[in-house]
């Protein structure tokens, strides 16, 4: 018995269980997804949840239960631009604000935790794809192939992108410590 | 390697794809090139970084529930009678008007979590509010809302005046929120210490600081919480405060303080107070704490420093006596209630509320499991008889007989009306069952006995009566036990081993053998007596012998000084020293051992070798040490340390023994596979053995009368830098605050382990690499043990007739636990792969069955069957079979046209649960394997029907249940 088949027959007919048992192992996808695109986790929690209502609303035009994880990517793809369209400028001011209340502090117990700030300011720097499968390969733990398999890229490109997201990231965060060791002594 | 193939491994090998020559490869360039390794290293830890960061980010993903739709789907069902959607509409509504008058009610009444609840009065170096992974420094006169996460760094200050003018200050370390409700103002401490100074009265409402372990009330006092690993100390200095812990209340008074952990008064260190800028107000606290710190001890754990005992309870002997004279193992249990009281508030304890574990085990389906083990033992029943009984509980074992004697005190009837429940439940409401359960277990003359043997039990009531003990007391197993164990802790458990090991050398030769090469056909007894203080492991054992130590017992010498530390890093994950007897005589008890069941030519080859080395042997000194680093390291990164009683002797024997391994692994090969390597180091030599096939290459130098061993150059490369720079785990803070002496190492047998923070990343990259998604549920996310990180080790100290063992961590978690962790894991997997194969190996049967029946349709009709219900109604087989791959076990097996004409295909669903006909062959060795478990009739060769299997797939992998 085919029960995705099944559990995708009962989400067209509006079975509310079905349509979760389908979708909530693609939560991490989805989210991954949203963040490599937005930067802002809770900008990415919200699209999650629209990617998810947008879901529902649509999955009768799901036509197999095998295609749902690009049908899913390639729908948080496009809620993710309109949101960056609808909110640019007020992310924008929103960004500044947030940066300006982020502290650096220079306490030694607090310096244990600079590697998050620095890394998050990292990352956000990186192109979007770079942040796409960065999200997938850590967040989601997904493999070469199941990556590929997302995106519609080969292996090969999964490969190098992984590897050059590491590399410039690399190089943003050495050089975004070493600013900060500049200002530390400076200050 | 050229720098775009070093990339591509360094890529591959970050994404844990690379093949095991490739990292070989990698390996060996990494080694040579120090600039590789330092980018290797980069990367790693940027890998570590990654993971971590996405984990944090990866929790909101997680946290999604389906909740969501109900925004957005339309009713699952369209309800049949409009007169009652009309109805459920208007319900609606009318619940929605209720709640938000409700709503704004509470509003007026509640803060809103914008509201203000105290202001920043005084800071020290600095204090934040941590939201999510957004952090805000706080100042002085900035407010503090409802629910903001508050962190004290340590070596800072905080002190909050509270709307009503009160004061409340926290220690640096401290983390806490602040919960206001409309009766109650909470302070939920996480973790370090506060003090309220409640001097404005009346307060408006309650005061309430709040661990996981306990709540303290007060309503106008002066009072401290210090939460940490160790239990929860609240201490009083003005007016009173009441304190709920584990269903107990009591009333704490100015100048007294008690702890959760040792459920008993405690006082506190003088520091606890010093750091406080209203410490005037505590000084009803300061005399005792001042006292405190003077005559504080300076070691945390020694023979001498033992658990202070409880109270000693005049019962508990006459409870001993009663154990039958033959009794070979006891756990005298002298304060039962007290030390339930201990383990509720022990780390351990605080594991089993960890969030991650409890989701894991509900994952596995662990709840259930524990809802019937606990339903069945009447585990609840049974804990309450515990919590009610006197305290003092002895349990003797007289195998294979066992019987249990505890103390009701003033609990009788509760007691007895309890183990009712249990019996008459056990006996299924059968009075006559519930007669004869009670032969084995009853209450009488205020204890409560429970035995494996009701003449046992009738036994030990005739002595209660005639008030005459059995004299066990006085034997010479329990005096000696009491001579071992000094004073009287809380737990003992003792065996009397002695007439085991004779029995067993007697039942068995080859046991014998096995028994005296160890020495353990010489143990007299076994004493454990733990202590938890320390808040988790502080435990001590003593192995005893009848004469003195003999075999592998006699290997560890008396305690000595240890130097081999000096060679490893304050890194080092797990690390073991002893201290030697006699080199010579382990190596040769070792041989003896080894070649014991061998033929005489062996024997005489072996021992001939022995002889030929016999200087290599000798030149050994009394230490040697062995660490592991960094066990994620696709090398094997162990490195030896040896001492050495006659360097030069060894270096010379040990050359003499390589160049005869070279000269005969080259014997007959044209281009040679191995050789020596000598590369200096500073003013040392560092000797290599490269071996063609080998992906390490053992290294070794002579540095400090120590020889030193390691699976590369650079190892021990940096074992030389470590010993010269002095900065080793010998002078390592985690390691000197855990050492008998609280300095230097002079025991017999020392373990360090440091390994939490190996832990999850061992599962993840060793254990998890070579797992399918499937068996990777099953293992837990142990992120958490970060948070039990705490270094910890067991020492031994032998002497001439006794072991004596103590482990000592301030967890304890840590050490037992986290050893544990891998094992467990590995325990589990096999069980989720196995249930697997079981199904595999039941479609198999079913599916076998079904084909014999078609074969016998097809030899009666000269056809095969073209659907199941031929085989039914023709009566081949009695109904459909079940297919075992589907989870409701409803769905059957099914039976369709096969590929050519006039085949059929039999199938189940398999592992994956999805229908692909048939066509595809699922994996039994592969978890949610694609593709069906199947059978095609006629068969191509002709012969008995058989499952198919995928092309490279292991073909004989399960064994069918009903064959075995």
């Amino acid at each position: 018995m085919n029960r995705n088949k099944d559990d995708l027959e009962l989400a067209r007919d509006g079975d509310r269980d079905a349509f979760w048992r389908l979708v909530a192992p693609h939560r991490g996808l989805i989210f991954a997804t949203a963040l490599g695109m937005l930067k802002d986790p809770e900008a990415a929690e919200d699209l999650l949840h629209e990617t998810l209502l947008a879901a529902a609303r649509s999955i009768g035009s799901l036509r197999e239960a095998p295609c749902l994880p690009g049908w899913l990517h390639t729908m948080t793809r496009n809620l993710a631009l309109d949101m960056i369209r609808r909110q640019r400028r007020r992310r924008k001011v929103m960004a500044e604000a947030a940066r300006e209340a982020r502290v650096v502090p220079s306490d030694e117990w607090v310096q244990k935790e600079a590697w998050l700030t620095t890394m998050e300011a990292a990352i956000d720097e990186l192109p979007e794809p770079f942040r796409v499968v960065l999200a997938l390969k850590y967040m989601n733990e997904y493999s070469y192939e199941q990556i590929a398999e997302v995106l519609g890229i080969s292996l090969g490109a999964v490969r190098s992108r992984l590897f050059e997201a590491r590399k410039l990231l690399k190089q943003k965060t050495e050089s975004l410590a070493q600013a900060r060791e500049v200002d530390h002594h400076g200050s | 390697m050229d720098r775009e193939r070093f990339e591509k491994l360094l890529a591959d090998y970050l994404s844990g794809e690379l093949s095991t020559p490739e990292q070989r490869e990698l390996m060996r360039f990494v080694e040579a090139n120090p600039e590789a390794r330092a980018e290797l290293a980069a990367y790693e830890q940027q890998e570590e970084h990654l993971t971590r960061y996405y984990r944090l980010k990866g929790e909101r993903a997680a946290a999604t529930g389906p909740e969501w739709l109900a925004q957005a789907q339309p009713a699952a069902r369209p309800v049949a009678r409009p007169w009652l959607r009309v109805a459920l509409v208007a319900a609606a509504l009318a619940v929605i008007a209720l709640g938000v008058q409700v709503q704004r009610l509470y509003r007026s009444a509640v803060p809103t979590g914008d509201a203000a609840l105290a202001t920043v009065s005084s800071i020290g170096a600095g204090a934040f509010v941590l939201d999510g992974d957004k952090v805000t420094a706080l100042a002085a006169n900035m407010p503090v809302r409802q629910a903001q996460r508050i962190s004290v760094p340590d070596g800072s200050y905080l002190a909050l005046t509270l709307n009503d003018g009160n004061v409340v200050e926290a220690r640096g370390g401290t983390q806490f929120t602040m919960e206001d409700v409309p009766d109650k103002l909470t302070f939920v401490l996480n973790r370090g210490q506060m003090w309220a100074h409640l001097k404005h009265k009346p307060l408006p409402k309650q005061f309430v600081m709040q661990t996981d372990r306990l709540r303290a009330t007060a309503t106008g006092t002066v009072f401290g919480v210090d939460d940490g690993l160790g239990g929860t100390i609240v201490s009083v200095a003005e007016g009173s405060v009441r304190v709920d812990c584990n269903g107990m209340t009591m009333m704490l008074e100015a100048g007294q303080s008690w702890n959760s952990r040792t459920g008993a008064p405690d006082t506190i260190p003088a520091e606890s107070i010093d750091w406080s800028r209203m410490k005037e107000n505590l000084e009803s606290l300061a005399p005792k704490a001042k006292a405190a710190a003077a005559a504080e001890p300076a070691l945390t754990i020694h023979e001498s420093a033992q658990t202070t005992p409880t109270a000693p309870v005049a019962e508990i002997e006459d409870l001993i006596d009663l154990l039958p004279t033959r009794t070979t193992m006891f756990l005298d249990l002298r304060n039962l209630s007290g030390i339930v009281n201990q383990f509720n508030s022990s780390a351990y304890a605080m594991l089993w509320r960890e969030q991650a574990l409890k989701k894991w085990w509900s994952s596995i389906h662990g709840t259930e499991l524990t809802d019937s083990i606990t339903t069945q033992t009447h585990l609840r029943e049974v804990m309450s008889i515990v919590r009610h009984l006197g305290g003092q509980c002895v349990v003797g074992v007289d195998s294979p007989d066992f019987i249990v004697l505890a103390d009701c005190g003033a609990n009788e009837e509760e007691t007895a009306r309890l183990l009712g429940t249990i019996v008459m439940d056990m006996a299924g409401g059968k009075f006559e069952q519930a007669q004869k359960i009670r032969e084995y277990a009853q209450v009488a003359a205020k204890r409560l006995i429970v035995s494996s043997n009701p003449a046992l039990t009738r036994e030990v009531i005739t002595r209660i009566a005639a008030g005459k003990g059995s004299g066990f007391a006085a034997a010479d197993f329990n005096k000696k036990v009491r001579a071992a164990v000094g004073s009287k802790p809380q737990l003992v458990m003792a065996a009397n081993i002695a007439p085991w090991m004779e029995r067993w050398r007697k039942q068995d030769a080859n046991l014998a053998r096995r028994l005296d090469f160890t020495g353990l056909s010489g143990l007299e007894n076994l004493i454990i007596a733990p202590g938890f203080t320390g808040g988790g492991g502080n435990q001590a054992a003593r192995l005893g012998f009848v004469n003195e130590r003999y075999g592998m017992a006699n290997w560890l010498a008396e305690p000595a000084p240890m130097r081999g530390f000096n060679f490893f890093t304050a890194d080092v994950h797990l690390f073991a020293s002893a201290v030697i007897r006699s080199p010579r005589t382990m190596f040769f008890d070792w041989l003896n051992y080894l070649i014991g069941e061998q033929t005489t030519r062996q024997q005489e080859e072996a021992r001939a070798f022995f002889e030929t080395h016999n200087a290599l042997f000798d030149a050994v000194g009394n230490e040697i040490a062995v660490g592991i680093d960094n066990p994620i390291l696709p090398i094997p990164n162990v490195k030896v340390a040896i001492e050495l009683a006659r360097p030069s002797d060894f270096a010379r024997e040990f050359d003499l023994l390589v160049d005869d391994f070279v000269e005969r692994a080259n014997a007959g090969k044209d281009v040679p596979v191995a050789e020596r390597q000598e590369k200096q180091y500073q003013e040392f030599t560092i000797h290599t053995l490269h071996v063609d096939s080998w992906w390490w290459e053992p290294s070794w130098a002579y540095v400090d009368d120590y020889v030193v061993i390691g699976p590369g150059k650079t190892f021990v490369e940096r074992s030389i830098d470590t010993w010269r720079s002095g900065v080793s785990i010998a002078h390592d803070q985690r390691l000197l605050r855990l050492l008998p002496a609280g300095a230097s190492a002079n025991v017999s047998l020392l373990v360090y382990q440091d390994v939490a923070k190996a832990i999850p990343v061992l599962l993840s990259t060793k254990l998890a690499a070579g797992m399918s998604a499937e068996q990777k549920k099953l293992i837990p996310d142990l992120g958490f043990m970060e948070r039990f990180r705490a270094a910890g080790i067991a020492y031994a100290i032998a002497r001439k007739q006794s072991i004596d063992l103590y482990f000592n961590t301030p967890s304890g978690i840590d050490f037992n636990l986290g050893m544990a962790a891998p094992m467990v894991a590995n325990w589990l997997v096999p069980m989720g792969i196995s249930e697997r194969i079981d199904l595999y190996a039941q479609a198999e049967v079913a599916l076998e069955d079904v084909a014999k029946a078609a074969l016998d349709f097809q030899t009666k009709n000269g056809r095969l069957p073209s659907t199941m219900d031929e085989l039914v109604s023709g009566g081949f087989i009695a109904s459909k079979p079940v297919d075992p791959f589907d989870k409701l076990g409803k769905a059957q097996l099914k039976l369709i046209a096969g590929p050519a004409q006039g085949s059929i295909i039999i199938y189940s669903i398999g592992p994956d649960g999805v229908d692909d006909q048939g066509v595809l062959a699922a994996d039994p060795t592969k978890g949610g394997s694609e593709g069906d478990v199947s059978i095609i009739l006629p068969t191509l060769d002709g012969g008995p029907p058989k499952v198919r299997r995928p092309e490279g797939a292991p073909q004989n992998t399960t064994q069918a249940p009903a064959q075995q």
